[in-house]
């Protein structure tokens, strides 16, 4: 096993990778922009090294620093997290040319499956079924007509190289088409540096399902069930649970196998993530690989039992899966909510600033991965996501419940956070019964209203708050007025004494 | 002392009286026993009718009640009457649409002097890698845009205002 590791990331991923670093006693190194000084993942690991200014591109985007601060840690190895350089061709290429272990799948693995274009006509070649659409780049706007004509709208316009909600646009119309295609472009450039653009059939209200691998250096593939991610806004999920309230032991077996053959294809290696639309027919289609930790692979922790950052470390040390699939048992169920510094009754608006308080929820089945503490200034140069809320219970019901419990024990105070959102989502029948899909925000949450129960109380507060600030400043103006300074009448006192 | 206040756009009229720590509360008339069981900064925790419930006075404008987040405003009655007899408007007519944190602004979807109603988008702001549309919080004209595409907003500075 590596007795030294280099965690290049920040947040709560950067905390979850260090601990599994501590629980297994390896070194760990990490890194940090000016904005992160104070980070709480600075704060833990056993060394950090400072990166550069704040944006990403000139801190955790610069892979020739990150090699750089890897050789004179004299790290064996680098765990991406995820985001930043996670999918990066290029920082996988600067490890194995370094001889730094890169921990996750091989660069060429990570060009292949990272190219949605090429990943999908991999899958497709090997049987795995795939969304149908242009199977290459649309260069202008005269061929994605064709196209979009060819295949039937509604369209999905997609970036080639990357994810998380960004360079996609939904087309419904021909009309929409030119605008939608120029924003996508433009969203792709900005955040990938890669402005190609593909177009795919848009299924209508598909459930989003994935499937988590891991795959040994020994050619040894298990899947560790699958991730219900359907409770999206914008493509980007907000709660992941497991197992989905659709799965059937007959369509696990299937979609799990060919998750397995996806690896297989192509030749992966670590910790990945096969993600599937499933349509109303229960009709699944292979939608990308993520090849990198997940957000929400604590889902599949809590309810296999499985420590899945440790298992990439053991295989990145090519070390042999010690787990064979029929070994690996599904136990009661389990739900992230993403704790994201965001205001969902202003549309999701970003709210950076000082965390003033936190209270973390307790209890039975309670897990909180978290990246802040209290006094802590998130920064407004990265993603919102500043923790993980996951809960697990016995059932499916239960666990609803203890997500419920646990939130309303949640509170962070000085910015916003997403945390009503997820109290709305788990008194929402639709939820509860199960019966959701990726349109479930938009068509169940867009009309429902943030319960709120105590206008005649926030009335009461309100004017009594006002009294009791005019009666503040009463009190320090009668101060001023009286002229007398506290210290300087401490001075005073002191100065007696020392007669 | 009595108060207007609008809670989320609901309208209520507070009269209140301390007595010791605690306060006689006439809510639309209705009397109601509050107790201030706790007062720490700008947290409170008051008993309404034998219930406690954890008050955050945010700022002067947000209160949070339980986790809860309301948008307040207040008037006082006595100001509130006169402002009424001279002008014939309340107090507070106009609204800023404050920047909820620092970004760029990338678009203006509103002119000066269009109607817009509650929940209508305003203008874009990218932050945190994602864009984000402002919204009105009630419905208006809008009087002043204080921005224009291209510029970088801090947080709090005032984008647009509503009349």
């Amino acid at each position: 096993m590596f007795k030294k590791i280099l965690v290049a990331n920040r947040g709560e991923i950067a905390v979850r990778v260090l601990r599994a670093c501590r629980e297994m006693s390896i070194s760990s190194a990490t890194v940090f922009s000016d904005a992160d000084r104070t980070a709480l993942h600075t704060r833990y690991a056993d060394e950090v090294y400072h990166l550069g200014p704040a944006p990403a591109a000139e801190s955790y985007l610069r892979i020739d620093k990150i090699i750089e601060v890897a050789k004179r840690a004299k790290v064996e190895a680098i765990h991406p997290g995820y985001g930043f350089l996670a999918e990066n061709t290029g920082f996988a290429e600067a490890c194995e040319a370094s001889g730094i272990v890169f921990i996750g799948p091989t660069s060429k693995a990570i060009r292949l499956l990272g190219d949605k274009i090429i990943s999908k006509k991999t899958m497709s070649d090997v049987g795995i079924p795939v969304i149908p659409g242009s199977g290459g780049a649309v260069v202008d706007e005269s061929e994605a007509q064709t196209m979009a004509k060819q295949i039937g709208f509604p369209v999905f316009i997609k970036a080639a190289g990357g994810g998380g909600g960004k360079g996609m646009r939904v087309v419904r119309e021909m009309k929409e088409l030119t605008s939608a295609m120029k924003q996508a472009v433009s969203e792709a450039q900005s955040a990938f540096g890669n402005p190609t653009v593909f177009i795919e059939k848009f299924l209508e209200a598909p459930r989003h399902i994935e499937f988590q691998i891991l795959a040994d250096h020994h050619g040894n593939v298990v899947h560790l069930f699958e991730r219900e991610c359907s409770v999206q806004r914008r493509h980007q999920k907000l709660i992941e649970e497991s197992p989905s309230a659709i799965m059937t032991p007959d369509l696990r077996a299937r979609m799990g196998q060919a998750a397995v053959q996806a690896v297989k294809a192509s030749n992966y290696t670590n910790a990945g993530t096969v993600e599937f639309m499933v349509d109303k027919n229960r009709s699944f289609y292979f939608l990308e690989m993520n090849t990198r930790l997940q957000v929400e692979h604590p889902v599949t922790e809590l309810i296999t039992g499985i420590d899945i950052v440790k298992e990439q470390f053991k295989i990145a040390a090519g070390q042999r899966l010690s787990i064979k699939q029929d070994g690996i048992r599904m136990n009661g169920a389990a739900i992230e909510c993403r704790i994201s510094a965001e205001d969902p009754e202003n549309n999701f608006a970003p709210s950076t600033g000082r965390i003033v308080e936190i209270i973390e929820p307790g209890g039975p089945g309670v897990r909180i991965d978290s990246g802040v503490y209290e006094g802590f200034e998130v920064p407004i140069y990265y993603d919102p996501l500043i923790a993980k809320l996951l809960v697990w219970a016995t059932s499916r019901d239960q666990v609803i419940k203890r997500a419920k419990r646990a939130l309303k024990e949640y509170s962070i105070r000085g910015i916003k956070t997403s945390i009503p959102f997820h109290l709305l989502v788990m008194n929402t029948p639709e939820f509860i019964k199960g019966e959701y899909d990726t349109t479930f925000i938009d068509k169940v949450l867009g009309k429902v209203k943030y319960k709120k129960e105590n206008h005649e109380v926030a009335a009461i507060a309100a004017a009594i708050g006002r009294i009791l600030k005019e009666k503040r400043a009463k009190i320090s103006e009668a101060k001023k007025e009286a002229g007398v300074n506290p210290w300087k009448l401490s001075a005073r006192q002191m100065g007696l004494r020392n007669m | 002392m009595a108060y207007i206040t609008k809670i989320d756009n609901k309208e209520f009229k507070v009269d209140l009286k301390q007595e010791g720590k605690d306060f006689k509360v006439y809510l639309d008339g209705k009397e109601i026993k509050v107790e201030v069981a706790h007062e720490q900064g700008a947290q409170l925790t008051l008993i309404v009718d034998d219930k406690p419930f954890n008050v955050i006075l945010e700022t002067d404008d947000l209160i949070v009640v339980a986790g809860e987040s309301y948008n307040v405003e207040i008037f006082d009655e006595q100001v509130e009457k006169f402002m009424k007899a001279s002008t014939g408007k309340s107090e507070k007519r106009e609204l800023a649409v404050k920047a909820a944190m620092p970004g760029l602004i990338i678009e203006v979807t509103v002119k000066q002097g269009d109607k817009v109603t509650e929940g209508q988008g305003l203008l874009i702001i990218e932050a945190m890698k994602m864009q984000n549309e402002m919204q009105t919080p009630r419905d208006g004209v809008v009087k002043t845009i204080k921005v224009k595409k291209g510029q970088t907003v801090n947080s709090g500075e005032t984008l647009i205002i509503i009349e």
